[in-house]
C-alpha cells in the first residue's frame, strides 16, 4: 500500500486524538481508557479504509493507529507544554489532579512548581503521554479495523 | 526486522505481565515507608493517569492503597493477560489469521451493557462486576492485537520508508 495513504490517515487520526485531548471538558473523556486516542486510531483506520485502494489488514490498522497515537501524543503534549509556558498551567493540571486523588503526592506537586524540576517533569509527562497514546492508538487501530474492514481473502503468505 | 511468532508471543506476554505488575506494584510501593518507593509509586500512578480516572471509589484496594487503574481497566488488562496466556491453546501460534470481528463485538457487550445500566442507575456500582465485564473484552483483544502486531512488524520496512517520506516531503 502507498505510504502516503498511511501518512494522511495517521495525520487526521492524530489530529483528532491530539486536539480532542486538550480541549477543556471534552478531554475529560480521555479518562475512559484514553477514549479520544482510541477514537483517533479508529478514525485513522476509517480514513485509510476509504481512501486506500488495496485491502486494509489488521497490520495496517495497527500501524496507522500507532502512528496516529504518536502524532496525537506529540500534538497534545506540545500544546500542553506551550500553554504551560504561556502561563496557563495546562501541563500542571494532570499533576494537580493526581495530587487531589493521592494526597501522599502533594510534595511532588510542590516540587513540580519549581522551574527546574517542573521543566523536567513536563518532559517526563510528555514522554508518558506519547507512550500511552501510541499504545492506545494501536488498540484503536485494531478495533477500527474490526469495525470498518470487512474480512477479505488474505493475501498469499510471503515466502 | 521480523520476529518469529513465538518470540512475539513471549514479548507480548512479558509486556502485558509487566503492565499488570506495575498496576499492582504501585499500591505496594506506596505502602512502604521508604521515600524512594513512594517516588517510584508516584511515577507509576502518573504514568497511568492519562488512561484512567483512578477514582478511589471505583478501584480495588490492595496493601491499603488503590490500584493504579480503576476496577474496569484492571479487568480489561487482566483479561488481556489471560487472552495472551490462552492464545496458543485456542489458536496455536498462528498469527496469520484473525478471528471474525463478531467476537470482539460480542465480548464488548457485557461491558457496554454494564456501563449503560450504571448510567441509568439500574443497580449500584459493583467493582467485581466492572472488572468481570471488562475482562471479557480484554480477553478478546489479544486475538486481534497479536496478529495485528505480527503483520505490523512484517511491514516495519514500510514504516522506515514512511519516516524517509516525512523527512523528504515534510508533514504537509
Amino acid at each position: 500500500m502507498n505510504k502516503e495513504f498511511y501518512l494522511k490517515a495517521a495525520l487526521i487520526g492524530g489530529c483528532v486524538a491530539g486536539f480532542l485531548s486538550v480541549i477543556p471538558i471534552v478531554n475529560w473523556l480521555n479518562i475512559i481508557c484514553c477514549l479520544w486516542v482510541l477514537v483517533g486510531g479508529v478514525v485513522a483506520v476509517y480514513i485509510l479504509n476509504t481512501s486506500a485502494p488495496g485491502p486494509v489488514t489488521y497490520g495496517d490498522g495497527a500501524m496507522v493507529g500507532m502512528l496516529a497515537g504518536l502524532i496525537g501524543g506529540v500534538l497534545s503534549g506540545v500544546i500542553k507544554l506551550l500553554l504551560n509556558i504561556a502561563g496557563f498551567g495546562a501541563g500542571m493540571v494532570a499533576l494537580e489532579q493526581l495530587a487531589d486523588r493521592f494526597p501522599q503526592f502533594e510534595e511532588y506537586l510542590g516540587m513540580a512548581r519549581t522551574a527546574t524540576v517542573g521543566a523536567g517533569m513536563m518532559i517526563v509527562g510528555l514522554f508518558f503521554t506519547i507512550i500511552i497514546f501510541a499504545i492506545f492508538g494501536t488498540l484503536g487501530g485494531v478495533i477500527g479495523t474490526a469495525i470498518f474492514v470487512k474480512k477479505k481473502k488474505e493475501p498469499p503468505a510471503q515466502a | 526486522m521480523q520476529l518469529s511468532s513465538r518470540r512475539l508471543y513471549l514479548l507480548s506476554l512479558c509486556l502485558v505481565v509487566l503492565w499488570l505488575g506495575l498496576i499492582e506494584w504501585a499500591p505496594f510501593l506506596l505502602s512502604l515507608p521508604s521515600s524512594d518507593a513512594k517516588g517510584v509509586a508516584f511515577f507509576i500512578y502518573w504514568f497511568f493517569s492519562p488512561a484512567c480516572h483512578q477514582l478511589k471509589e471505583s478501584s480495588f484496594i490492595i496493601y491499603g492503597n488503590q490500584m493504579a487503574v480503576c476496577s474496569r481497566c484492571f479487568g480489561i488488562y487482566l483479561g488481556m493477560m489471560l487472552g495472551v496466556l490462552f492464545y496458543p491453546l485456542i489458536r496455536s501460534f498462528d498469527f496469520s489469521r484473525v478471528v471474525h470481528r463478531r467476537y470482539i463485538m460480542l465480548a464488548s457487550l457485557p461491558m457496554v451493557g454494564d456501563v449503560a445500566l450504571l448510567a441509568v442507575e439500574a443497580y449500584p456500582p459493583l467493582l467485581w462486576l466492572k472488572a468481570l465485564t471488562g475482562m471479557f473484552f480484554g480477553f478478546a483483544l489479544p486475538f486481534y492485537v497479536l496478529p495485528a502486531l505480527y503483520q505490523m512488524l512484517g511491514r516495519w520496512s514500510n514504516f522506515k520508508s514512511l519516516a524517509t517520506l516525512i523527512q523528504t516531503r515534510g508533514l504537509s
